[in-house]
Parts: structure tokens; sequence; C-alpha cells
């Protein structure tokens, strides 16, 4: 009795401490970011709008938002068929040197994100695309690109390769069968992959300060720029419309697949 | 109609189909029976084109199919594990070959109608495959495999995963479309019963070899090998000798008893034969009962109630102590006798079938 009383006090202690710190600092920036104030805390002192309204002011940090919905919709948008073909490559078909393909596909994240934004840097810089907005997304989706791999790869080999033989014996060609069967039975998880690929493009610091120059400069790296000189509550605000994008995606997956699914799949 | 000439096919070591051949009539119900691993899936998915063959043809309406993918391949096929589309509607699923073959929409309307309507699925074409029963998935998918009008049917076990009842309904019903429809077709299947209610002709397989090719009466009354007597019925096998061979028949010594018998091959005197009896052809005697060929004396081992039946198993000292099964079917009727208790049991020469010792494999 009293043993599992014990219990659930504990259980409940820790679930608690993990609640918040785990949310503590989204809800302190929350709420700092509507201060009335010219410094960042809290609770805020008073309730304003003010640093919203200074956000829209400032072009830097508004053209760097848009730049950055273009350069992760660029690499989300590169990282569907690239991820798609190699998932099902390597989990549907017997190809030679299966194993070494999927350590390979996985570099990326065996790499340190400075040394890809260094040989990405140098490399884009031969090709003179360096000025360039659209490789950043490019780039961005090299580094990410495991995590798409991954989520597709979950919901391929859960498909039941007979679908395809079913598909094959209706009177479908090859062409056919992947329209119809099997690209439907991946869709989960590509959606699970995409949403994952644009947050984390819109998230990446590090790769994109190597490729960006002050022309082209994302949101991350805006952020990066501005603290080093003053630290004002707008980037408490910035921070907020970071908070709202993310939960904008997670809202997005729930209503497409359904985050059982999505749960379920990792 | 179908031709399979000499067909094989090896996966490294195993040779899962060896040499088959066999053909199917144009409208015909052609059942392939035979144990679990026998190469029954292997044949099919070759018929299918899932599969190349190691070596042989196949040939439909005479032409070889060699070179021919399963997709341009008229041939509608039932799985063994159904393989509906799970993401498409029942009437999606039923219309999916013929959208991948160009039917014309009105055309595709009314084929999802008709043969919905011909599982006895109407009404019920909206739902996904997971909103529907066992049997209801397994009529959709017979209509899937229907609605094209394919030349030939490939049935992969489709009931196996049927309880009793329903399987013995869908066995009729099967055989109801099968011939409404004049549709040949080829099934598969470990299931004795079902190969016998259902088809026109059996091919009873093992080990990859075509063991017997005949009408389902044939293949019961006259199995061609100790294979097929054993996995057919209930049987009962112990090994003689031949004493000598007439026209008629052999005459086998089995322990210290003579008897005839009849076989598929003339034998020379000393061959080692095996005898197979059905359960069915056993009598149980009564005192004064007369009329068998032959007649011995038993002990009964086990007393075995199946509800319509009892199936008595004995053991019979005078054939070397060989294992004999026996029926009884009407037991309300008939005196019951115990374990261990002593009974005559007889047979006619004419249901006593001899066969060559398999050799061992
Ligand atoms: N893809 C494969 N690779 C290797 N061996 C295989 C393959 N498919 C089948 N076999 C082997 O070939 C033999 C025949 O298999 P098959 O699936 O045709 O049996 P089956 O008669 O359909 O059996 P069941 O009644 O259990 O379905 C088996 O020994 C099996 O292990
Ligand atoms: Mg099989």
């Amino acid at each position: 009795m009293t043993g599992s009383r014990g219990k659930s006090v504990f259980i409940w202690t820790v679930t608690w401490f993990c609640v918040i710190t785990l949310s503590a600092p989204t809800v302190i920036i929350i709420g700092a970011s509507f201060t009335a104030g010219e410094i960042i805390q809290f609770p805020p002192d008073g309730l304003s709008l003010r640093w919203y309204d200074a956000l829209i002011g400032q072009t830097a940090f508004t053209d760097a938002l848009w730049r950055t919905l273009y350069v992760s919709l660029v690499c989300t948008a590169v990282s569907i068929p690239a991820g798609v073909l190699a998932a099902l490559a390597t989990v549907r078909y017997r190809l030679r040197f299966r194993p070494a393909i999927q350590v390979y596909l996985l570099l990326p994240f065996t790499i340190p994100l400075v040394v890809s934004g260094i040989g990405m840097m140098v490399w884009f810089g031969e090709l003179r695309i360096l000025g360039a907005l659209w490789p950043v997304g490019v780039g961005l989706c090299v580094i990410n690109l495991p995590f798409m791999i991954w989520a597709v790869s979950a919901s391929a080999s859960a498909l039941d390769p007979e679908l395809e033989n079913a598909a094959a014996n209706c009177g479908a060609g090859p062409v056919m069968v992947f329209f119809t069967v099997t690209l439907p039975a991946v869709t989960p998880g590509i959606i699970t992959g995409a949403l994952l690929m644009f947050i984390l493009a819109v998230n990446e610091f590090l790769v994109s300060l190597f490729l960006t120059d002050s022309r082209t400069v994302t949101l991350p790296v805006q952020i990066y720029n501005s603290i080093r000189s003053v630290i004002t509550p707008d980037l408490a605000a910035i921070s907020v419309v970071y908070i709202v994008l993310a939960l904008a995606a997670v809202w997005l997956l729930d209503r497409l697949v359904g985050l059982e699914i999505f749960l379920k799949s990792r | 109609m179908v031709d399979v000439r000499q067909i094989s096919r090896r996966f490294g070591d195993t040779l899962a189909v060896d040499d088959a051949t066999l053909s199917v009539r144009r409208g015909d119900f052609l059942t392939i029976l035979g144990p679990s691993g026998c190469g029954k899936t292997t044949l099919l998915r070759m018929i299918a084109g899932f599969l190349e063959p190691s070596g042989g043809h196949i040939l439909i309406d005479g032409k070889p199919m060699d070179d021919v993918p399963a997709h341009r391949r008229s041939i509608g096929m039932v799985f063994q594990k159904l393989a509906l589309f799970p993401h498409m509607t029942a009437a999606q699923n039923v219309a999916y070959p013929l959208k991948m073959r160009r039917f014309e929409r009105g055309e595709i309307a009314a084929r999802v109608d008709r043969f919905l309507k011909l599982v006895r699925l109407d009404g019920l074409g909206s739902r996904r495959p997971h909103e529907l029963s066992g049997g209801q998935q397994q009529r959709v998918a017979i209509a899937r495999a229907l609605s094209f009008s394919p030349d030939l049917l490939l049935l992969d076990e489709p009931l196996s995963a049927l309880d009793k009842k329903l399987r013995e309904e869908m066995q009729l019903e099967f055989r109801r479309i099968q011939q409404e429809l004049g549709v040949t077709t080829i099934n598969v299947t470990h299931d004795q019963r079902e190969a016998l209610v259902m088809s026109d002709q059996i091919v009873v397989m093992d080990a990859g070899r075509i063991e017997q090719d005949a009408a389902p009466e044939d293949v019961y009354q006259n199995p061609s090998t100790g294979f097929v007597a054993r996995f057919l019925g209930m049987t009962s096998v112990f090994s003689g000798i031949v004493v000598s061979q007439t026209d008629a028949g052999p005459t086998i010594r089995v322990g210290d008893r003579e008897m005839h018998g009849r076989a598929g091959c003339a034998f020379k005197p000393d061959d080692t034969v095996e005898c197979a009896l059905r359960a069915e052809q056993i009598r149980i005697l009564e005192a004064g009962d007369d009329g068998c060929d032959t007649q011995v004396v038993a002990t009964v081992e086990q007393r075995i109630f199946e509800g319509d039946r009892v199936v008595y198993q004995v053991r019979v000292p005078a054939l070397a102590d060989a294992t004999l099964y026996a029926f009884d079917h009407d037991p309300l009727q008939h005196r019951r006798h115990g374990v261990n208790s002593t009974i005559t049991i007889g047979w006619n020469a004419a249901d006593l079938f001899a066969f060559p010792v398999e050799p061992a494999t």
C-alpha cells in the first residue's frame, strides 16, 4: 500500500521535473517576448507586442525568415525524391554491397557539422555557386538526408512485397506498380521525413553559417549575428516565431499521418 | 489451355519443383495437392510469372510464356495472404485490374457492381480491407482476381486461414462461381477434402515431383504410389513380400498370413511391397459374419470418438503387429469395443493396394 504510494509519488516527481525542465525555456522565452521593457527578463516587465512590432520593422529579420523558408523548401523538395529512391533501393531490392551502401548513406551523421560545412563551402566555391541561395538548401538536404531515408525505410519495410506482385498480376507495369502501390504505402514515411527535413533545415545553424554571406543570410545565422551586438527582446519574439513554426509542423503531421504512426515508426 | 512442360525451379541446393509436367483443359478446375513445402506455391508463381523457371516451359493457349512478364499475362490470382491493397476500398480493389487494363469507365463501374454482387458483397464496396471480416476480404480478393475476365485463375491456398465451417462454405461458393463463369482454374491446397470436393482434376505433389495426375475419384480409388495412398484418406500401411503374381493381382505374405491384393503394376515373387488399406474398407465383423476375402483377429489399442463416427486403432498380431485403422460409421447401433478387447476385422482383396517400396529420400 505505502509502497505503491511511494512509487507513484516518485513517478510523479520525476514526470513533473522532466515536464518543467523541458518546457521552462520555452515558457520563459514566450513570456519574455511579450515584455514592454527594454531587456529580456522573466517575468516580463508589463505586457505588450512592441517587440513583435519591432521585428516586423526590421527587414534584416523578415528577409532572413523568407530566405530560411525558401532554403527549407528547397531542402525538403530535393530530399523527397532522393530519400525515397535511396530508401526503396536499400530496403526493397537485393542490391549488391547493400550494407556498404547503407553505411555510406548514413555518413552525414558521423561527420561533424563543422567539417561538412567547410567541405561544402569549398566545393560550392569551386562550382561557383557559393553566393546563391538554393545551394544552401541542397547542402542542408545532404547533411540531414539520413532522417528522410530512415523515415521512408520504416514504412517501406512494412510494405508486403506480395502487394507489388498482386499489382503486376492485375496488369500494372513496373511504373504503374510504383505509383499506385509502392508510393502510397510509403507516403506516411515521406510526410514524416519531409516535415523532419523542413524543421531541421529551418533550425540548421552551423552549416548555414558557412554557406551564406551577408546577402543570403538565413534566420539562425541572423540571430547569431544580432546576439553578438545587443541582446534585445526582439530575439525572444523571433524565438516564438520558431516555436510556432515547430508547433505548426507537429500539428500538420498529426493531421496528415497521425502522431501515433509518427511515434511508432521511430 | 495451360501446358506446363518439364518445369523445374532450384533455390540454391533445393530443387523446389522437379521436372513437373501437367496440363489443364479450358474451363476445368485443377487442384495441386501436396504437403507443406512440396513446391506448390513455387509452381504457381512460375505460372503467374513472378518467378523464372530454372528449366522447362509454360504455354498458355499454345503460346510460350518464357518472355511474357507477369503484367502481360491474362491471369487472375488469389494470394495465400490475399494481398489486398490496404489504401483502397473493396470497390477500388476490384476496379484496379480494370483500370490497369484500360477498360472504359462505364464498363468498370458495371463490372465492379457485378462482381461484388457475385461474391455477395454488394453494399460493402466502400469499406477498406481492414474493415472487413476474413471471409469478406477473401471474397474481395476473389472478385479482384475475376473482374477482368482472366483466361486463367490461380488460387494459392486462399481458404487456409478460415475456420472449418466458413472454409467449407467458401469451397462450394468457389465452385459455384467458377462454374458460372467457366474460368479455367488452378488451385493449390494441402487439404485433401478441399481437393476432392472442388476439383475436376487433382495433381498430387511430393518433394517437388508430381506423383499422380487424375480425376478425384481415380486419385482416391486408384492411387498410383504409396505416398498418394497415404496422403488421401485415413490409410493403414504395412509392408509385405510378394509370393506370386497373377493377372488378378499379387499374393502377398504379411507376417504369417498370405492374402490377395490389387496393384498398379506387376511384381515378381520376393519383391518387397507396401500394402495400403483405407479405413472405410475395413469391416468390423461380428461372430458369424462372413464374406470378406481376408479376416484377421485384432486387439483394440485406441477408440477415438469423432462425433459422426468412431475410429478404432487396432493391432494385428498375425500381420507382424501392424497397426490398422477402421471406422464405425454408426456407433449408436453397434457394439462398443473397449480398449484391449479382441475383435475380428476383414476386407476384400480388391481393397488392398500394393505398391513398390519407395526409394528412401
Ligand atoms: N525464395 C526462396 N528461396 C529459397 N528457398 C525457397 C524459396 N521459396 C521456396 N523455397 C523452398 O522451396 C520449397 C518449396 O516451397 P513452396 O513455397 O513452393 O512450398 P509449398 O508447397 O507452397 O508449401 P506450403 O503448403 O507450406 O505453402 C521449400 O522447401 C522452400 O523452403
Ligand atoms: Mg505455399
